[in-house]
């Protein structure tokens, strides 16, 4: 015990203390969201949608469409009755009941976390959802 | 401008906590250190500018079909210049533990929802 003391810098031998309540933290906002309504509307609306057979089929159909069209449209070569037709299936998935509650409460949820994002971002001086998705949409 | 969700007072006491905590988190203390230290710094800011009017000088030319391999050289030599620097060299260094801490924290995050908080606080409605 005491030659591990002796061995370990000061920097290291303070990390758990502000890990831990780093990670604590996060645990407890984590548990907060998950209460509020935006959290529980969206996994009521999540699972309505992926045990709503109809919804699924129009979602299969639309993305099969979409992937038989993918090389003639990334070539701008698909034709104006092929993007109908694609256009089409998407409105039909979208039109479903379970769907439209899906994504309003996708919409509700994404709203909050955004706010709850810029909250964070301001409070350690650069983006905190940026920083976890560098990727996202190039 | 994005519309402003209202925040619950639970949720909020709960994000102020964590953002708190982060504040004095190691790689985040160290980051806001390097940073007011590049403020400071007037050199090394002036270097940064005039590696960022380059950059989009040279993007431009490139797009253009005008860039010249001196274009490319004048670039690279200001880009070494600046991160010789030792205060945007500790300022990048800084910026990337920063960067890099932050997805563990939103592990444990997403791991309590079944969703990733960051992916759906960063997605655009257009995404």
């Amino acid at each position: 015990m005491t030659q591990i003391r002796e061995t370990v810098s000061p920097v290291v031998a303070e990390e758990p203390g502000w890990r831990s309540g780093v990670e604590r933290a996060a645990r407890d906002f984590g548990a907060a969201l998950s209460e509020t309504p935006e959290f529980k509307a969206f996994e009521r609306a999540y699972v309505r949608f992926r045990d709503d057979e109809r919804a699924q089929q129009a979602l299969r159909a639309y993305q099969e469409e979409q992937r038989s069209l993918q090389p003639l449209l990334m070539l701008g070569a698909a034709s104006a009755e092929q993007r109908a037709e694609l256009e089409r299936l998407r409105q039909a998935w979208m039109a479903e009941a379970s769907v439209t509650e899906y994504v309003e409460a996708q919409t509700s949820l994404a709203m909050l976390s955004r706010t709850i994002d810029e909250l964070l971002s301001e409070r350690i001086g650069f983006g905190f959802a940026a920083a976890c998705n560098p990727s996202c949409c190039g | 401008m994005d519309a402003q969700a209202t925040i619950p007072p639970a949720l909020r006491a709960a994000a102020e906590a964590l953002g708190a905590s982060l504040e004095r988190s190691e790689p985040v203390a160290a980051f806001r250190e390097a940073k007011a230290r590049l403020d400071a710094d007037e050199q090394a800011r002036g270097m940064l500018k005039y590696l960022a009017e380059a950059d989009a000088d040279l993007r431009r030319r490139q797009a253009e079909g005008t860039l010249t391999r001196a274009d490319i050289d004048r670039v690279r030599a200001t880009q070494q210049e600046a991160w010789s620097n030792p205060v945007i060299a500790g300022f990048a260094e800084a910026q990337q533990t920063a960067i890099g801490y932050l997805p563990e924290i939103n592990e444990l995050i997403s791991e309590l929802l079944g969703w990733d908080f960051a992916a759906m606080a960063a997605a655009p409605s257009t995404c």
